[in-house]
């Protein structure tokens, strides 16, 4: 009995020891619990979120810039998207497991394989394996049967995913209008930065659930924010006379070794660009093999410059339509006027006598131009200068534009101001100066230049250009006198080469000096050749600048710039079947 | 007679089906089994469903793919450059255009 007395003591001894047990380890499981419950709560429920869901961007797809065929009212896209792929290795998976389950590598193996595929030296391959990085890029933007080669090739460690490029089927055609996109997918340079956040538009978001292989569960949970896409742009280029334009463009600065050129062909009534060109030109599907980025920058928007006898068509139009001179009036031209010290000379160095202003226009006399200012006066004179925009940028859809400089009369003296009325100490861009021509094309009326016909949007609502006239300048009476003044140019002046069988151009040829860089006056052996013409003179359809700039062993206009203006214009008529309007001989 | 049927009816049906504590239990749980068989066919058509939506995706996925690669093709073959090269490496009998002659106007109605 007593026995059992004490076996019964010990039993319950050992039943509260284990009790005590059970207690203490309830505490540390529940202590254990709370650990990873509360004070890890964060952390493993970012990894249960990493297991269950699946989350990323939405890219949104960049707008597309088109041009309209103006024959088939088709659209043809300068800027597009293409989706490519990019082959990527994983060093460390590079091998195959043997019946033993070694590792048996295969990085040469791989690296000869597919050195056959992408066109990269296989050592060079073999020494980015050996690296010790986790994730290494192979080739970019590998079209979509090479990379369906590759993925047929199961190599170990080798993947392939999708990645989108910008994509400009016509190569250089309209390069520095366009500008290009980055590795980042921002626009740099024309139009792709001037829209860039239009073109971008607005990327989306997704989280859903996804079972163990990561694919989405059907009907599970699912958090969505779709993406926007960017709005696309047409343009009011025409892609045949764009190309025309860069061909003849650089025939020309090839034939007399110039530095650039730029080429403008616009509609005077509406301000649409139906061509801009520059050379030389870069391709923006290869932006990065280019050394100078001087190329990137439109320099027909952009560049500033010394128009010269071009701007004698500006003081003309204000000596017209202020009625201060007529085409026929006259003033004796001894060829030299001297203001504050300095002689104004004609550029022959010759005097004319007695001449009316139609000669002035149509051998371009630098005494002609003072002769104006003199009767119309320096207040009148810059107030015409405003008028027709210049000092001011024209806003077109362009980054960087340039804005140029015009005086005040009272911030130059009578000499600086007497020159301005041949295009010296004055300067403007190639833009504003074909703005200006086309106002005494179109009647009288200031247009704003435009490269945009319309946006369309993803919602497929599309926003027209409004395109009329911003401003009257001089009236229509004194338009159609410059313009006979302007025809007689071509047809008895220096611009002969600009001529075109069967119709009658107006225009004016400009050979500008180029102001030394250090400052110091003119540089003897540099000048710039413009010409700026518009046809059919009696109803103009289209203005053509061409500016050529530091033609060697060429001092005038009339033989680098005239003759691609006329070959446009000729081109442009028979292009939009524009029949004759006059005899042809 | 007619009476006598209903009470052999009556006392058919009583004698017949009795609802007792056990047969509750065996209900319920013939009936959670066949909820839970239900739902594990329903689920597995789901999950079919679901691999099957996923296999679509992945051919939608693909068809864009190719119908984006003709496109940029079909834009190329057509960009100027293009048809420039075909012309002079093809016997093609594309003339330029030198001249073009226009009727002249006239105010006489042409029959």
């Amino acid at each position: 009995m007593q026995r059992e007395y004490h076996d019964l003591g010990e039993q319950k001894g050992r039943i509260k020891t284990i009790l005590a047990f059970l207690v203490i380890f309830s505490f540390v499981i529940i202590g254990r619990l709370f650990y990873l419950q509360v004070f890890k709560h964060q952390y493993y429920t970012k990894i249960a979120s990493v297991q269950h869901w699946a989350q990323g961007d939405i890219p949104a797809k960049r707008g597309e810039i088109y041009v309209k065929d103006d024959m088939t009212d088709g659209l043809y896209p300068l800027a597009t998207n293409q989706k490519l792929s990019l082959v990527f290795g994983s060093p460390s998976e590079m091998f195959i497991l043997d019946d033993d389950e070694n590792k048996i590598d295969k990085k040469s193996e791989v690296a000869e394989k597919l050195s056959t595929y992408i066109n990269i030296d296989k050592d060079k391959l073999l020494s980015l394996f050996e690296s010790n990085h986790t994730y290494v890029p192979i080739k970019h933007y590998l079209v979509f049967d090479d990379a369906e080669k590759i993925d047929k090739l199961e190599l170990p460690g080798v993947y392939l995913t999708d990645e989108e490029r910008r994509l400009y089927p016509e190569g250089t055609l309209a390069s520095q209008l366009l500008g290009y996109v980055d590795s980042e997918g921002v626009g740099k340079y024309g139009l792709e930065q001037y829209f860039n956040e239009e073109l971008s538009g607005e990327d989306g978001q997704y989280k859903a659930e996804v079972d163990l292989s990561k694919k989405k569960i059907a009907f599970g949970d699912s958090v969505l924010k779709p993406s926007t896409d960017g709005a696309d742009l047409v343009l009011t280029i025409n892609r045949d006379i764009q190309s025309q334009a860069e061909k003849l463009l650089k025939e020309t600065v090839t034939k007399f070794s110039a530095e650039n050129g730029n080429m403008i062909v616009m509609n005077p009534d509406n301000g649409e660009i139906i061509a801009m060109a520059n050379y030389p030109t870069f391709d923006p599907n290869k932006y990065k093999e280019v050394e100078d980025y001087s190329l990137f920058r439109n320099s027909s928007v952009s560049d500033v410059f010394e128009p010269g006898s071009i701007f004698k068509i500006i003081t003309m139009a204000a000596g017209l339509d202020t009625k201060k001179v007529e085409p026929d009036t006259e003033y004796d031209d001894k060829g030299v006027i001297l203001l504050n010290g300095y002689k104004i000379m004609n550029s022959t160095r010759k005097a004319y006598g007695i001449v009316d202003m139609t000669f002035v226009i149509e051998e371009s006399l630098n005494t002609g131009t003072v002769f104006v200012l003199n009767k119309i006066g320096k207040n009148i004179f810059y107030d015409y200068l405003k008028k027709f925009g210049f000092g001011t940028a024209t806003g077109i859809e362009q980054p960087q534009e340039g804005e140029g400089k015009i005086y005040t009369p009272e911030e130059i003296n009578d000499h600086g101001y007497a020159t301005m009325t041949f295009g010296q100490s004055i300067s403007t861009t190639p833009i504003q100066m074909i703005r200006s021509f086309a106002a005494i094309a179109n009647g009288g009326k200031l247009i704003k230049p435009h490269l945009i016909a319309e946006k369309i949007f993803p919602d497929k609502h599309k926003e027209i250009t409004d395109n009329r006239p911003i401003g009257e300048v001089m009236t229509k009476e004194a338009t159609v006198k410059e313009t006979k003044m302007m025809v007689s140019q071509v047809e008895n002046g220096h611009g002969k080469s600009a001529r075109v069988s069967g119709y009658k151009i107006a225009g004016k040829t400009g050979t500008a000096q180029v102001p030394k860089k250090d400052g110091g006056g003119y540089d003897p052996k540099k000048n710039i050749g413009s010409f700026i013409g518009f046809g059919p003179a009696d109803s103009p359809r289209f203005v053509v600048l061409v500016k050529i700039d530091t033609p060697k062993g060429i001092p005038w206009a009339e033989t680098s710039a005239a003759p691609p203006v006329g070959k446009m214009l000729d081109f442009l008529f028979k292009y939009y079947h524009i029949p004759p309007t006059e005899i042809i001989q | 007679m007619r009476e006598r049927k209903r009470k052999i009816f009556n006392q058919n049906y009583k004698s017949n089906i009795f609802l007792g504590k056990g047969s509750m239990v065996i209900a319920s749980i013939g009936l959670l089994v066949m909820l839970g068989l239900l739902y594990l066919s329903q689920s597995n058509a789901i999950a079919l469903k679901g691999y099957s939506l996923s296999e679509l995706e992945r051919q939608k996925t693909e068809l864009e793919s190719e119908r984006d690669r003709l496109q940029i093709e079909a834009t190329r073959l057509q960009s100027i450059q293009e048809i420039q090269n075909t012309q002079s490496n093809t016997d093609s009998n594309y003339i330029p255009v030198k001249k073009i002659n226009y009727l002249p106007s006239t105010n006489v109605a042409v029959r």
